[in-house]
Protein backbone atom coordinates (compact mmCIF):
# COMPACT_ATOMS: atom_id res chain seq x y z
CA UNK A 1 0.00 0.00 0.00
CA UNK A 2 2.61 2.43 0.96
CA UNK A 3 5.00 1.31 -1.71
CA UNK A 4 1.88 2.33 -4.34
CA UNK A 5 1.55 5.35 -2.99
CA UNK A 6 5.26 6.53 -2.74
CA UNK A 7 4.54 4.90 -6.61
CA UNK A 8 2.72 7.76 -7.41
CA UNK A 9 4.34 10.61 -6.01
CA UNK A 10 7.16 9.52 -7.66
CA UNK A 11 5.05 9.18 -10.93
CA UNK A 12 3.39 12.51 -10.32
CA UNK A 13 6.87 14.21 -10.05
CA UNK A 14 8.21 12.51 -13.03
CA UNK A 15 5.35 13.51 -15.37
CA UNK A 16 5.68 17.28 -13.39
CA UNK A 17 9.78 17.13 -14.90
CA UNK A 18 8.91 16.44 -18.26
CA UNK A 19 5.94 18.76 -18.43
CA UNK A 20 8.68 21.22 -17.16
CA UNK A 21 11.30 20.34 -19.85
CA UNK A 22 9.18 20.46 -22.49
CA UNK A 23 7.64 23.67 -21.20
CA UNK A 24 10.74 25.07 -20.91
CA UNK A 25 11.69 24.12 -24.71
CA UNK A 26 9.00 25.49 -26.40
CA UNK A 27 8.94 28.81 -24.78
CA UNK A 28 13.10 29.47 -24.84
CA UNK A 29 13.49 28.04 -28.12
CA UNK A 30 16.65 26.64 -27.07
CA UNK A 31 17.98 26.02 -31.11
CA UNK A 32 17.63 29.89 -31.83
CA UNK A 33 18.56 30.69 -28.62
CA UNK A 34 21.71 33.29 -28.50
CA UNK A 35 22.34 36.46 -27.26
CA UNK A 36 21.31 39.93 -28.61
CA UNK A 37 22.53 43.46 -28.31
CA UNK A 38 21.10 46.57 -26.99
CA UNK A 39 22.08 49.84 -28.70
CA UNK A 40 21.65 53.20 -26.99
CA UNK A 41 22.40 55.02 -29.93
CA UNK A 42 22.60 59.29 -29.46
CA UNK A 43 25.34 60.03 -32.26
CA UNK A 44 23.40 62.90 -33.59
CA UNK A 45 22.21 64.41 -31.28
CA UNK A 46 23.65 65.83 -28.08
CA UNK A 47 22.38 64.72 -25.41
CA UNK A 48 23.92 63.23 -21.78
CA UNK A 49 22.34 60.33 -20.52
CA UNK A 50 22.06 60.39 -16.80
CA UNK A 51 20.06 56.95 -16.19
CA UNK A 52 19.36 54.07 -17.86
CA UNK A 53 17.73 50.89 -16.47
CA UNK A 54 16.01 48.32 -18.65
CA UNK A 55 14.12 45.47 -17.11
CA UNK A 56 13.60 42.34 -17.82
CA UNK A 57 10.88 39.48 -16.35
CA UNK A 58 13.48 39.32 -13.24
CA UNK A 59 16.35 41.58 -13.30
CA UNK A 60 17.23 44.83 -14.60
CA UNK A 61 20.57 46.10 -16.36
CA UNK A 62 21.62 49.64 -16.82
CA UNK A 63 24.17 50.34 -19.39
CA UNK A 64 27.47 51.26 -17.76
CA UNK A 65 28.75 55.35 -18.60
CA UNK A 66 30.50 55.43 -21.58
CA UNK A 67 29.33 52.34 -23.24
CA UNK A 68 26.29 52.86 -25.23
CA UNK A 69 25.44 48.58 -25.59
CA UNK A 70 24.88 45.90 -23.83
CA UNK A 71 24.55 42.31 -24.53
CA UNK A 72 21.69 40.06 -23.62
CA UNK A 73 20.75 36.08 -22.88
CA UNK A 74 18.27 35.73 -26.03
CA UNK A 75 15.53 34.33 -22.78
CA UNK A 76 15.85 37.71 -21.64
CA UNK A 77 13.25 39.96 -23.17
CA UNK A 78 13.21 43.90 -21.97
CA UNK A 79 9.83 44.50 -20.77
CA UNK A 80 9.94 48.07 -19.32
CA UNK A 81 12.56 51.12 -19.76
CA UNK A 82 13.12 53.65 -17.43
CA UNK A 83 15.83 56.70 -19.22
CA UNK A 84 16.59 60.09 -18.06
CA UNK A 85 18.89 62.51 -20.47
CA UNK A 86 19.60 65.85 -20.76
CA UNK A 87 19.24 67.86 -24.24
CA UNK A 88 21.88 70.19 -24.09
CA UNK A 89 20.42 72.12 -27.11
CA UNK A 90 17.24 72.59 -25.49
CA UNK A 91 18.70 72.67 -21.95
CA UNK A 92 16.32 70.82 -20.60
CA UNK A 93 16.05 67.14 -18.25
CA UNK A 94 13.51 64.69 -20.45
CA UNK A 95 13.06 61.46 -18.87
CA UNK A 96 11.07 58.12 -19.61
CA UNK A 97 9.14 55.34 -17.84
CA UNK A 98 7.03 53.05 -19.09
CA UNK A 99 6.56 49.62 -21.34
CA UNK A 100 8.19 48.34 -24.31
CA UNK A 101 6.38 46.21 -27.33
CA UNK A 102 7.42 42.82 -25.48
CA UNK A 103 5.82 41.14 -28.32
CA UNK A 104 7.43 43.24 -31.39
CA UNK A 105 11.00 42.75 -29.69
CA UNK A 106 10.48 39.17 -29.21
CA UNK A 107 9.04 38.59 -32.85
CA UNK A 108 12.16 40.66 -33.92
CA UNK A 109 14.71 38.68 -31.54
CA UNK A 110 13.76 34.99 -33.74
CA UNK A 111 15.44 36.61 -36.98
CA UNK A 112 18.26 38.69 -36.16
CA UNK A 113 20.25 40.47 -32.77
CA UNK A 114 20.04 43.95 -32.51
CA UNK A 115 17.71 45.98 -30.61
CA UNK A 116 18.61 49.42 -30.68
CA UNK A 117 17.44 53.10 -29.17
CA UNK A 118 17.98 55.84 -31.16
CA UNK A 119 17.26 59.32 -29.91
CA UNK A 120 16.13 62.14 -32.01
CA UNK A 121 15.36 65.52 -31.80
CA UNK A 122 13.87 67.34 -28.45
CA UNK A 123 11.86 64.77 -26.65
CA UNK A 124 11.36 61.95 -28.93
CA UNK A 125 12.83 58.79 -29.89
CA UNK A 126 13.08 55.30 -31.07
CA UNK A 127 12.81 51.48 -30.59
CA UNK A 128 14.78 50.21 -33.80
CA UNK A 129 14.70 46.17 -34.34
CA UNK A 130 17.16 44.96 -37.37
CA UNK A 131 17.04 48.58 -38.96
CA UNK A 132 13.14 48.35 -38.21
CA UNK A 133 11.96 51.72 -36.69
CA UNK A 134 9.05 49.36 -34.14
CA UNK A 135 7.75 52.23 -31.80
CA UNK A 136 7.89 55.78 -31.60
CA UNK A 137 8.12 57.08 -28.04
CA UNK A 138 7.72 60.65 -26.53
CA UNK A 139 9.56 61.38 -23.09
CA UNK A 140 8.23 63.85 -20.78
CA UNK A 141 10.58 67.36 -19.31
CA UNK A 142 11.31 66.94 -16.07
CA UNK A 143 13.41 68.73 -13.67
CA UNK A 144 16.60 67.41 -11.91
CA UNK A 145 19.62 67.89 -10.02
CA UNK A 146 22.39 69.25 -11.98
CA UNK A 147 25.01 66.02 -12.80
CA UNK A 148 28.07 67.63 -12.93
CA UNK A 149 30.23 69.31 -10.15
CA UNK A 150 32.60 70.66 -11.68
CA UNK A 151 30.98 72.16 -14.74
CA UNK A 152 27.79 74.42 -14.56
CA UNK A 153 24.59 73.63 -16.36
CA UNK A 154 24.83 77.08 -17.98
CA UNK A 155 28.40 77.12 -19.04
CA UNK A 156 28.07 73.95 -20.29
CA UNK A 157 24.91 74.49 -22.16
CA UNK A 158 26.77 77.72 -23.53
CA UNK A 159 29.81 75.17 -25.31
CA UNK A 160 27.58 72.33 -26.30
CA UNK A 161 25.37 75.33 -28.02
CA UNK A 162 28.12 77.04 -29.44
CA UNK A 163 29.56 76.17 -33.11
CA UNK A 164 33.35 76.82 -32.55
CA UNK A 165 35.76 75.12 -35.42
CA UNK A 166 38.77 74.85 -33.98
CA UNK A 167 42.03 74.57 -36.29
CA UNK A 168 45.01 73.31 -34.70
CA UNK A 169 48.65 73.76 -35.44
CA UNK A 170 52.14 71.99 -33.95
CA UNK A 171 55.10 74.03 -33.69
CA UNK A 172 58.22 72.48 -32.80
CA UNK A 173 60.89 74.57 -32.41
CA UNK A 174 63.90 74.50 -35.10
CA UNK A 175 66.22 72.81 -31.89
CA UNK A 176 63.90 70.65 -30.35
CA UNK A 177 65.06 67.08 -30.21
CA UNK A 178 61.57 66.01 -31.01
CA UNK A 179 60.76 65.49 -34.57
CA UNK A 180 57.02 64.28 -35.49
CA UNK A 181 53.99 63.47 -33.41
CA UNK A 182 53.95 59.48 -33.02
CA UNK A 183 52.20 57.01 -35.23
CA UNK A 184 49.78 56.92 -32.50
CA UNK A 185 46.96 59.61 -33.49
CA UNK A 186 46.86 62.71 -31.46
CA UNK A 187 43.82 63.10 -29.46
CA UNK A 188 41.42 65.97 -29.26
CA UNK A 189 38.51 65.36 -26.63
CA UNK A 190 35.71 67.18 -26.42
CA UNK A 191 34.57 68.64 -23.36
CA UNK A 192 30.53 68.39 -23.98
CA UNK A 193 30.06 65.97 -26.65
CA UNK A 194 32.03 63.36 -24.74
CA UNK A 195 33.29 62.08 -28.56
CA UNK A 196 36.66 63.30 -29.48
CA UNK A 197 38.55 63.72 -32.79
CA UNK A 198 41.89 62.41 -33.81
CA UNK A 199 44.55 63.72 -36.26
CA UNK A 200 46.59 60.72 -37.87
CA UNK A 201 49.44 62.96 -39.61
CA UNK A 202 51.00 66.42 -39.80
CA UNK A 203 51.83 68.36 -42.50
CA UNK A 204 53.51 71.42 -42.38
CA UNK A 205 52.47 71.53 -38.36
CA UNK A 206 48.93 71.21 -39.37
CA UNK A 207 46.70 68.39 -38.01
CA UNK A 208 45.45 66.30 -40.63
CA UNK A 209 42.95 63.57 -40.26
CA UNK A 210 42.14 61.19 -42.96
CA UNK A 211 44.53 63.70 -45.63
CA UNK A 212 41.56 66.87 -44.63
CA UNK A 213 43.20 69.47 -42.00
CA UNK A 214 41.42 68.33 -38.91
CA UNK A 215 38.96 70.95 -37.48
CA UNK A 216 37.52 70.24 -33.78
CA UNK A 217 34.91 71.22 -31.63
CA UNK A 218 36.03 72.83 -28.52
CA UNK A 219 38.86 70.91 -26.61
CA UNK A 220 38.96 69.57 -23.31
CA UNK A 221 42.29 67.60 -23.73
CA UNK A 222 45.13 67.01 -25.99
CA UNK A 223 46.82 63.62 -26.13
CA UNK A 224 50.04 64.28 -27.98
CA UNK A 225 52.57 61.87 -28.74
CA UNK A 226 56.03 63.26 -30.09
CA UNK A 227 58.90 60.91 -31.63
CA UNK A 228 62.51 62.16 -30.14
CA UNK A 229 65.31 62.03 -33.32
CA UNK A 230 67.61 59.40 -33.58
CA UNK A 231 71.19 60.43 -34.86
CA UNK A 232 72.18 56.90 -33.86
CA UNK A 233 74.40 55.26 -36.31
CA UNK A 234 73.01 52.43 -37.61
CA UNK A 235 73.83 48.94 -35.95
CA UNK A 236 74.32 50.36 -32.15
CA UNK A 237 72.15 49.89 -29.55
CA UNK A 238 70.74 53.20 -29.28
CA UNK A 239 69.75 52.96 -32.92
CA UNK A 240 67.00 50.80 -32.04
CA UNK A 241 65.48 52.72 -29.18
CA UNK A 242 62.03 54.75 -29.64
CA UNK A 243 61.75 57.50 -27.08
CA UNK A 244 58.41 59.22 -27.23
CA UNK A 245 57.49 62.04 -25.67
CA UNK A 246 53.64 61.95 -24.28
CA UNK A 247 52.09 65.11 -23.49
CA UNK A 248 48.28 65.20 -22.11
CA UNK A 249 47.30 69.20 -22.25
CA UNK A 250 44.33 70.24 -20.52
CA UNK A 251 42.12 73.11 -21.09
CA UNK A 252 41.00 75.64 -18.02
CA UNK A 253 37.33 75.55 -18.93
CA UNK A 254 36.82 78.94 -16.93
CA UNK A 255 38.95 80.74 -19.66
CA UNK A 256 37.59 79.45 -22.47
CA UNK A 257 34.26 80.12 -21.65
CA UNK A 258 35.51 83.87 -21.21
CA UNK A 259 37.25 84.06 -24.63
CA UNK A 260 34.14 82.44 -26.51
CA UNK A 261 31.55 84.33 -24.58
CA UNK A 262 33.11 87.84 -25.20
CA UNK A 263 34.47 86.93 -28.81
CA UNK A 264 31.56 87.00 -31.96
CA UNK A 265 33.85 84.95 -34.03
CA UNK A 266 33.64 80.79 -33.86
CA UNK A 267 36.39 79.73 -35.87
CA UNK A 268 39.69 80.22 -34.08
CA UNK A 269 43.29 79.02 -34.99
CA UNK A 270 45.25 76.54 -31.94
CA UNK A 271 49.18 77.05 -31.84
CA UNK A 272 50.68 74.70 -29.65
CA UNK A 273 54.64 75.36 -29.33
CA UNK A 274 56.64 73.29 -28.30
CA UNK A 275 60.13 74.35 -27.49
CA UNK A 276 63.73 73.80 -27.24
CA UNK A 277 63.93 71.91 -23.86
CA UNK A 278 61.09 69.66 -25.49
CA UNK A 279 58.55 70.91 -22.83
CA UNK A 280 55.03 72.70 -23.72
CA UNK A 281 56.25 76.56 -24.59
CA UNK A 282 52.67 77.65 -24.62
CA UNK A 283 49.12 77.34 -26.08
CA UNK A 284 47.71 80.20 -28.26
CA UNK A 285 44.27 80.80 -30.06
CA UNK A 286 45.03 82.98 -33.20
CA UNK A 287 42.40 85.32 -33.37
CA UNK A 288 43.16 87.75 -36.67
CA UNK A 289 46.57 89.27 -35.31
CA UNK A 290 46.05 88.97 -31.59
CA UNK A 291 47.24 86.01 -29.85
CA UNK A 292 45.41 85.14 -26.82
CA UNK A 293 47.70 82.93 -24.52
CA UNK A 294 45.77 79.67 -22.80
CA UNK A 295 45.84 78.24 -19.46
CA UNK A 296 47.03 74.80 -19.26
CA UNK A 297 48.29 72.11 -17.22
CA UNK A 298 50.74 69.78 -18.78
CA UNK A 299 51.37 66.22 -17.61
CA UNK A 300 54.63 64.86 -19.28
CA UNK A 301 55.86 61.35 -19.41
CA UNK A 302 58.70 59.98 -21.61
CA UNK A 303 59.08 56.11 -22.32
CA UNK A 304 61.81 54.37 -24.59
CA UNK A 305 61.61 51.31 -26.03
CA UNK A 306 63.33 49.02 -28.97
CA UNK A 307 61.53 50.03 -32.22
CA UNK A 308 60.03 46.93 -33.53
CA UNK A 309 59.83 48.29 -37.25
CA UNK A 310 64.04 48.92 -37.41
CA UNK A 311 64.49 45.33 -36.04
CA UNK A 312 62.43 43.78 -39.52
CA UNK B 1 31.37 -14.24 -10.32
CA UNK B 2 28.93 -16.77 -11.01
CA UNK B 3 27.38 -16.14 -8.12
CA UNK B 4 27.45 -11.56 -8.54
CA UNK B 5 26.02 -12.77 -11.97
CA UNK B 6 22.72 -14.37 -10.66
CA UNK B 7 22.28 -11.78 -8.07
CA UNK B 8 22.43 -9.25 -10.41
CA UNK B 9 19.95 -10.88 -12.15
CA UNK B 10 17.77 -11.72 -9.21
CA UNK B 11 17.69 -7.71 -8.45
CA UNK B 12 17.01 -7.21 -12.54
CA UNK B 13 14.26 -9.66 -12.68
CA UNK B 14 12.53 -8.23 -9.10
CA UNK B 15 13.22 -5.05 -10.10
CA UNK B 16 9.94 -2.76 -9.65
CA UNK B 17 8.57 0.07 -10.69
CA UNK B 18 9.48 2.36 -8.21
CA UNK B 19 12.73 1.53 -9.47
CA UNK B 20 12.18 2.45 -12.85
CA UNK B 21 10.27 5.82 -11.54
CA UNK B 22 13.08 6.87 -9.34
CA UNK B 23 15.96 6.18 -11.92
CA UNK B 24 13.78 8.30 -14.44
CA UNK B 25 13.12 10.64 -12.08
CA UNK B 26 16.82 10.98 -10.83
CA UNK B 27 17.87 11.34 -14.49
CA UNK B 28 14.92 14.09 -15.51
CA UNK B 29 15.36 15.95 -12.84
CA UNK B 30 19.36 16.49 -13.82
CA UNK B 31 18.27 17.63 -17.26
CA UNK B 32 15.72 20.23 -15.71
CA UNK B 33 18.36 21.51 -13.60
CA UNK B 34 20.90 21.69 -16.72
CA UNK B 35 18.24 23.34 -18.18
CA UNK B 36 17.30 26.10 -16.02
CA UNK B 37 20.73 26.62 -14.97
CA UNK B 38 24.06 26.55 -17.70
CA UNK B 39 26.74 24.48 -16.74
CA UNK B 40 29.68 25.48 -13.97
CA UNK B 41 27.60 28.83 -14.39
CA UNK B 42 27.58 30.71 -10.73
CA UNK B 43 23.58 29.86 -10.46
CA UNK B 44 25.04 26.21 -10.75
CA UNK B 45 27.05 26.04 -8.01
CA UNK B 46 25.64 27.93 -6.08
CA UNK B 47 22.09 25.31 -6.45
CA UNK B 48 23.07 21.87 -7.59
CA UNK B 49 23.91 20.48 -4.11
CA UNK B 50 20.61 20.78 -3.13
CA UNK B 51 19.41 19.46 -6.26
CA UNK B 52 21.76 16.27 -4.77
CA UNK B 53 20.12 16.34 -1.37
CA UNK B 54 16.77 16.07 -3.22
CA UNK B 55 17.74 13.30 -5.04
CA UNK B 56 19.53 11.05 -1.44
CA UNK B 57 16.38 12.19 -0.03
CA UNK B 58 14.00 10.52 -2.79
CA UNK B 59 16.13 7.69 -2.16
CA UNK B 60 16.27 7.26 1.14
CA UNK B 61 12.78 7.17 1.08
CA UNK B 62 12.56 4.39 -1.54
CA UNK B 63 15.06 2.55 0.30
CA UNK B 64 13.26 2.60 3.62
CA UNK B 65 10.11 1.46 1.34
CA UNK B 66 11.80 -1.24 -0.22
CA UNK B 67 11.48 -4.68 0.89
CA UNK B 68 14.19 -6.38 -1.20
CA UNK B 69 17.13 -6.75 0.33
CA UNK B 70 19.91 -6.60 -2.34
CA UNK B 71 17.68 -3.39 -4.01
CA UNK B 72 18.58 -1.63 -0.48
CA UNK B 73 22.56 -2.78 -0.73
CA UNK B 74 22.77 -1.23 -4.10
CA UNK B 75 20.71 1.93 -3.55
CA UNK B 76 23.15 2.47 0.11
CA UNK B 77 25.92 2.19 -1.66
CA UNK B 78 24.80 4.98 -4.29
CA UNK B 79 23.84 6.93 -1.16
CA UNK B 80 27.48 6.53 -0.37
CA UNK B 81 29.03 7.43 -3.37
CA UNK B 82 26.56 10.28 -3.41
CA UNK B 83 28.05 11.92 -0.04
CA UNK B 84 31.21 11.72 -1.07
CA UNK B 85 30.41 13.37 -4.54
CA UNK B 86 28.57 16.21 -2.49
CA UNK B 87 31.92 16.28 0.02
CA UNK B 88 33.75 16.87 -2.96
CA UNK B 89 31.63 19.10 -4.86
CA UNK B 90 31.33 21.41 -1.61
CA UNK B 91 35.60 22.10 -1.57
CA UNK B 92 35.59 22.23 -5.43
CA UNK B 93 32.84 24.93 -5.16
CA UNK B 94 34.89 26.88 -2.10
CA UNK B 95 38.18 26.48 -4.41
CA UNK B 96 35.83 27.92 -7.06
CA UNK B 97 34.12 30.98 -5.17
CA UNK B 98 37.80 31.50 -3.69
CA UNK B 99 39.66 31.62 -7.02
CA UNK B 100 37.01 34.09 -8.50
CA UNK B 101 37.33 36.52 -5.49
CA UNK B 102 41.08 36.20 -6.42
CA UNK B 103 40.91 37.32 -9.61
CA UNK B 104 38.37 40.16 -8.81
CA UNK B 105 40.63 41.49 -6.01
CA UNK B 106 43.49 41.51 -8.19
Amino acid sequence: MVNKIWNSILMILTLGLIVGIVYNEISYGRFSRFDYYLNVNYDDVNVWMVENEFYTKDKSISIPKGENHYSFKKEFVLEKMHLVWFNFVDDKFYEFKGDLPYELIREEMTTENEISLKLGKHNTFQLIGNGKILQNFIAKEVSKHWFNENISREKMVFFARDKIKIKSYLNLESDSEFSEISFSPVTFYNSSHGSSDYADSLVNGRFFYENKPLETNLIEQINLSLIKKNYAIKGSVDYLKKTTLKLKIDFDFEQLYEIFRLNPKNKFDLNIIVDKNDSLKSIYFIDQNKMIKLDVETRYEQESKIDTDKIK
Amino acid sequence: MSKIKSEILEILQKTSTTVIILNVLLVLSHVFFLQQNEFLSNDFLKNYHYLIILNMILMFITVALSNNKALRIAYIIVLIFLLIFLIIFYFFVLWMTGLAKGFTHG
